[in-house]
Protein backbone atom coordinates (compact mmCIF):
# COMPACT_ATOMS: atom_id res chain seq x y z
CA UNK A 1 0.00 0.00 0.00
CA UNK A 2 1.49 3.22 -0.93
CA UNK A 3 2.41 5.66 1.93
CA UNK A 4 1.91 9.36 2.29
CA UNK A 5 5.61 9.55 1.33
CA UNK A 6 5.62 7.84 -1.53
CA UNK A 7 2.13 9.77 -2.49
CA UNK A 8 4.30 12.77 -1.98
CA UNK A 9 6.85 11.66 -4.55
CA UNK A 10 4.59 10.61 -7.29
CA UNK A 11 3.35 14.29 -7.08
CA UNK A 12 6.21 15.94 -6.96
CA UNK A 13 7.83 13.85 -10.02
CA UNK A 14 4.27 14.77 -11.80
CA UNK A 15 4.76 18.31 -11.28
CA UNK A 16 8.46 18.54 -12.00
CA UNK A 17 7.40 17.09 -15.24
CA UNK A 18 4.47 19.68 -15.96
CA UNK A 19 6.89 22.38 -14.92
CA UNK A 20 9.69 21.47 -17.48
CA UNK A 21 7.30 21.52 -20.70
CA UNK A 22 5.51 24.94 -19.44
CA UNK A 23 6.37 27.91 -21.28
CA UNK A 24 7.93 31.14 -19.08
CA UNK A 25 7.91 33.57 -22.74
CA UNK A 26 6.88 37.13 -21.55
CA UNK A 27 3.18 37.48 -23.02
CA UNK A 28 1.23 40.41 -24.01
CA UNK A 29 -1.19 41.15 -21.56
CA UNK A 30 -4.22 44.01 -22.92
CA UNK A 31 -5.25 46.37 -20.16
CA UNK A 32 -7.85 48.77 -19.51
CA UNK A 33 -8.09 51.40 -17.22
CA UNK A 34 -11.29 52.60 -15.54
CA UNK A 35 -12.47 56.07 -16.45
CA UNK A 36 -15.38 56.63 -14.60
CA UNK A 37 -16.91 54.70 -11.67
CA UNK A 38 -20.40 55.15 -9.47
CA UNK A 39 -23.39 54.01 -8.62
CA UNK A 40 -22.12 50.14 -9.01
CA UNK A 41 -21.13 50.99 -12.96
CA UNK A 42 -17.62 51.08 -14.11
CA UNK A 43 -16.63 52.94 -16.96
CA UNK A 44 -13.54 51.49 -18.56
CA UNK A 45 -11.21 52.55 -21.92
CA UNK A 46 -9.19 49.77 -23.37
CA UNK A 47 -9.72 46.11 -23.55
CA UNK A 48 -10.78 46.22 -27.29
CA UNK A 49 -11.17 42.25 -27.57
CA UNK A 50 -14.13 41.74 -24.53
CA UNK A 51 -17.07 40.04 -25.51
CA UNK A 52 -20.56 40.98 -24.14
CA UNK A 53 -20.94 39.51 -20.81
CA UNK A 54 -17.48 38.48 -19.84
CA UNK A 55 -16.30 38.96 -16.77
CA UNK A 56 -13.62 41.85 -16.08
CA UNK A 57 -11.13 41.89 -12.99
CA UNK A 58 -9.92 45.16 -11.62
CA UNK A 59 -7.49 45.92 -9.24
CA UNK A 60 -7.96 44.53 -5.92
CA UNK A 61 -9.63 41.40 -7.03
CA UNK A 62 -12.96 43.13 -7.72
CA UNK A 63 -15.14 41.59 -10.49
CA UNK A 64 -17.10 42.88 -12.92
CA UNK A 65 -19.72 42.18 -16.13
CA UNK A 66 -19.02 43.57 -18.95
CA UNK A 67 -22.43 44.56 -20.28
CA UNK A 68 -22.37 47.40 -22.06
CA UNK A 69 -19.83 47.44 -25.22
CA UNK A 70 -19.25 50.85 -26.63
CA UNK A 71 -16.43 51.82 -29.61
CA UNK A 72 -14.01 53.23 -27.46
CA UNK A 73 -15.42 52.61 -23.90
CA UNK A 74 -17.09 49.44 -21.78
CA UNK A 75 -19.91 49.60 -19.47
CA UNK A 76 -19.33 47.20 -16.54
CA UNK A 77 -21.68 46.42 -12.96
CA UNK A 78 -19.62 45.80 -10.49
CA UNK A 79 -19.85 42.42 -8.20
CA UNK A 80 -18.08 43.34 -5.47
CA UNK A 81 -16.52 46.70 -3.28
CA UNK A 82 -16.23 49.18 -5.33
CA UNK A 83 -13.97 51.42 -2.33
CA UNK A 84 -10.97 50.31 -3.89
CA UNK A 85 -11.82 51.12 -7.52
CA UNK A 86 -10.64 54.89 -9.04
CA UNK A 87 -10.59 56.27 -11.84
CA UNK A 88 -6.56 55.03 -13.45
CA UNK A 89 -7.64 51.66 -11.90
CA UNK A 90 -6.06 48.48 -14.12
CA UNK A 91 -8.74 46.24 -15.62
CA UNK A 92 -7.93 42.65 -17.06
CA UNK A 93 -10.07 40.62 -19.50
CA UNK A 94 -10.16 37.11 -18.29
CA UNK A 95 -11.59 36.02 -22.33
CA UNK A 96 -14.68 33.84 -20.17
CA UNK A 97 -18.11 34.83 -19.72
CA UNK A 98 -19.76 35.37 -16.31
CA UNK A 99 -20.36 31.79 -15.13
CA UNK A 100 -21.97 30.51 -11.51
CA UNK A 101 -22.37 27.71 -9.98
CA UNK A 102 -26.02 25.98 -10.00
CA UNK A 103 -27.11 22.31 -7.66
CA UNK A 104 -28.86 21.29 -5.25
CA UNK A 105 -25.59 22.07 -2.93
CA UNK A 106 -26.95 26.12 -3.44
CA UNK A 107 -30.38 25.13 -1.51
CA UNK A 108 -30.37 27.27 1.71
CA UNK A 109 -26.96 28.85 1.03
CA UNK A 110 -26.34 32.36 0.73
CA UNK A 111 -24.10 33.46 -2.11
CA UNK A 112 -22.94 36.98 -4.03
CA UNK A 113 -23.58 37.47 -7.72
CA UNK A 114 -20.69 35.23 -8.55
CA UNK A 115 -22.04 32.48 -6.34
CA UNK A 116 -19.33 32.99 -3.47
CA UNK A 117 -20.43 32.75 0.30
CA UNK A 118 -21.41 35.10 2.08
CA UNK A 119 -22.72 32.70 4.90
CA UNK A 120 -19.84 32.12 6.25
CA UNK A 121 -19.56 28.69 5.18
CA UNK A 122 -17.50 26.86 2.60
CA UNK A 123 -18.01 27.48 -0.83
CA UNK A 124 -20.96 25.11 -2.55
CA UNK A 125 -19.63 21.87 -3.99
CA UNK A 126 -20.97 21.76 -7.38
CA UNK A 127 -19.80 20.36 -10.35
CA UNK A 128 -22.02 22.15 -12.83
CA UNK A 129 -21.45 26.56 -13.88
CA UNK A 130 -23.72 28.09 -15.95
CA UNK A 131 -23.86 31.12 -17.53
CA UNK A 132 -24.98 34.07 -15.65
CA UNK A 133 -26.64 35.41 -18.85
CA UNK A 134 -28.87 33.06 -21.19
CA UNK A 135 -32.31 32.98 -22.25
CA UNK A 136 -35.17 32.11 -19.76
CA UNK A 137 -36.65 28.66 -19.87
CA UNK A 138 -39.78 28.33 -21.85
CA UNK A 139 -43.39 29.42 -19.90
CA UNK A 140 -44.10 25.45 -20.95
CA UNK A 141 -40.94 24.11 -19.22
CA UNK A 142 -41.51 26.45 -15.96
CA UNK A 143 -45.02 25.28 -15.72
CA UNK A 144 -44.01 21.50 -15.74
CA UNK A 145 -41.39 22.14 -13.41
CA UNK A 146 -44.02 23.55 -10.65
CA UNK A 147 -46.48 20.82 -11.57
CA UNK A 148 -43.44 18.12 -11.09
CA UNK A 149 -42.62 19.88 -7.65
CA UNK A 150 -46.46 20.18 -6.68
CA UNK A 151 -47.33 16.19 -7.83
CA UNK A 152 -43.65 15.29 -5.52
CA UNK A 153 -44.59 17.36 -2.09
CA UNK A 154 -48.05 16.08 -2.38
CA UNK A 155 -47.08 12.57 -2.71
CA UNK A 156 -46.93 10.65 0.94
CA UNK B 1 3.26 28.68 1.60
CA UNK B 2 6.76 26.77 0.60
CA UNK B 3 6.01 28.72 -2.56
CA UNK B 4 6.02 31.76 -0.99
CA UNK B 5 9.18 30.88 0.72
CA UNK B 6 10.64 29.53 -2.55
CA UNK B 7 9.93 32.96 -4.05
CA UNK B 8 11.99 34.77 -0.62
CA UNK B 9 14.91 32.26 -1.11
CA UNK B 10 14.81 33.63 -4.64
CA UNK B 11 14.98 36.95 -3.63
CA UNK B 12 18.14 36.71 -1.33
CA UNK B 13 19.77 34.86 -3.96
CA UNK B 14 19.73 37.30 -6.76
CA UNK B 15 20.33 40.04 -4.31
CA UNK B 16 23.77 38.22 -4.70
CA UNK B 17 24.45 39.33 -8.38
CA UNK B 18 25.30 42.61 -9.03
CA UNK B 19 22.93 45.16 -10.38
CA UNK B 20 24.87 46.21 -13.02
CA UNK B 21 24.80 42.41 -14.68
CA UNK B 22 21.31 41.60 -13.94
CA UNK B 23 20.05 44.79 -15.46
CA UNK B 24 21.94 43.88 -18.48
CA UNK B 25 20.33 40.68 -18.34
CA UNK B 26 17.39 42.13 -18.71
CA UNK B 27 17.72 44.25 -21.19
CA UNK B 28 18.84 42.08 -23.55
CA UNK B 29 15.78 39.55 -22.78
CA UNK B 30 13.59 42.91 -23.16
CA UNK B 31 14.95 43.91 -26.48
CA UNK B 32 14.76 39.98 -28.19
CA UNK B 33 11.43 39.70 -26.39
CA UNK B 34 9.86 43.04 -28.33
CA UNK B 35 12.37 42.12 -31.40
CA UNK B 36 10.55 38.66 -31.74
CA UNK B 37 6.82 39.93 -31.54
CA UNK B 38 4.32 39.61 -34.48
CA UNK B 39 4.91 43.38 -36.60
CA UNK B 40 0.54 44.04 -35.75
CA UNK B 41 1.26 43.54 -31.99
CA UNK B 42 4.54 46.12 -32.19
CA UNK B 43 2.51 48.83 -34.55
CA UNK B 44 -0.18 48.94 -31.56
CA UNK B 45 2.34 49.01 -28.93
CA UNK B 46 3.88 51.95 -30.39
CA UNK B 47 0.65 53.31 -31.50
CA UNK B 48 -0.43 53.85 -28.31
CA UNK B 49 2.96 55.78 -26.96
CA UNK B 50 1.99 58.68 -29.10
CA UNK B 51 0.30 61.79 -28.38
CA UNK B 52 2.59 62.23 -25.13
CA UNK B 53 1.80 58.83 -23.76
CA UNK B 54 4.54 57.25 -21.65
CA UNK B 55 5.92 54.17 -21.51
CA UNK B 56 6.34 52.88 -17.48
CA UNK B 57 9.40 50.45 -16.84
CA UNK B 58 8.74 49.11 -13.39
CA UNK B 59 12.05 46.71 -11.92
CA UNK B 60 12.08 45.30 -8.77
CA UNK B 61 15.29 47.56 -7.48
CA UNK B 62 15.78 51.01 -8.52
CA UNK B 63 18.05 51.03 -12.18
CA UNK B 64 21.38 53.66 -11.39
CA UNK B 65 20.70 56.42 -13.69
CA UNK B 66 23.30 55.81 -16.60
CA UNK B 67 21.74 52.20 -17.05
CA UNK B 68 18.32 53.62 -16.95
CA UNK B 69 19.67 56.23 -19.72
CA UNK B 70 20.90 53.24 -21.74
CA UNK B 71 17.25 51.07 -21.20
CA UNK B 72 15.57 54.63 -22.79
CA UNK B 73 18.15 54.52 -25.66
CA UNK B 74 17.52 50.81 -26.17
CA UNK B 75 13.95 50.94 -25.85
CA UNK B 76 13.65 53.95 -28.21
CA UNK B 77 15.36 52.21 -31.20
CA UNK B 78 12.03 49.18 -31.49
CA UNK B 79 9.41 51.23 -30.20
CA UNK B 80 10.41 54.86 -31.70
CA UNK B 81 12.91 57.45 -30.86
CA UNK B 82 12.04 60.27 -28.35
CA UNK B 83 9.01 58.16 -26.72
CA UNK B 84 8.55 59.24 -22.79
CA UNK B 85 9.73 57.07 -20.61
CA UNK B 86 9.13 56.65 -16.93
CA UNK B 87 10.88 54.39 -14.09
CA UNK B 88 9.20 52.93 -11.02
CA UNK B 89 10.21 50.30 -8.50
CA UNK B 90 7.92 47.40 -7.20
CA UNK B 91 9.49 45.79 -4.93
CA UNK B 92 7.13 42.67 -5.41
CA UNK B 93 8.18 42.19 -9.07
CA UNK B 94 11.00 40.20 -7.41
CA UNK B 95 13.80 40.16 -10.81
CA UNK B 96 13.01 41.14 -14.30
CA UNK B 97 11.27 44.06 -15.30
CA UNK B 98 7.50 44.93 -16.19
CA UNK B 99 6.79 47.23 -19.55
CA UNK B 100 3.50 49.32 -19.02
CA UNK B 101 2.06 50.74 -22.13
CA UNK B 102 -1.14 52.75 -21.53
CA UNK B 103 -3.08 49.89 -22.93
CA UNK B 104 -1.26 46.62 -22.24
CA UNK B 105 1.64 45.38 -19.84
CA UNK B 106 4.68 43.31 -21.41
CA UNK B 107 5.65 41.62 -17.98
CA UNK B 108 9.66 39.86 -17.93
CA UNK B 109 9.06 40.03 -14.48
CA UNK B 110 10.00 36.91 -11.75
CA UNK B 111 6.81 37.22 -9.62
CA UNK B 112 4.90 36.86 -12.90
CA UNK B 113 7.38 33.66 -13.81
CA UNK B 114 6.45 32.35 -10.65
CA UNK B 115 2.73 33.08 -10.73
CA UNK B 116 2.77 30.71 -13.86
CA UNK B 117 4.61 28.24 -12.36
CA UNK B 118 2.24 28.59 -9.05
CA UNK B 119 -0.90 28.46 -11.19
CA UNK B 120 0.09 25.06 -13.22
CA UNK B 121 0.95 23.28 -9.93
CA UNK B 122 -2.17 24.77 -8.29
CA UNK B 123 -4.59 22.88 -11.62
CA UNK B 124 -2.25 19.60 -10.96
CA UNK B 125 -2.81 19.81 -7.14
CA UNK B 126 -6.87 20.46 -7.89
CA UNK B 127 -6.84 17.74 -10.59
CA UNK B 128 -6.14 15.33 -7.53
Amino acid sequence: MPTLTDDLHDWLDQSRRRLKTLSLEPRLEQIGRVVQVGDGVATVQGLPGTRLDELLIFEGGVRGLAIDLGEDVIGCVLLGDTCEIASGSIVRGTGEVARVPVGEALLGRVVDALGLPLDGEEPPRTTLLSAVEQPAPAIVDRSRGRLRRASSSSTP
Amino acid sequence: MALDLGAEFARRLLAEVPMQARAEAWIERIEQSLKALPKTELDELTAQLKDGHTLTVVTASPLPPATADGWRNRLGRPLGNGIAIAFEVNPDLIGGAELHFPAAVLRFSWQSALAALRSEIDVHANAH
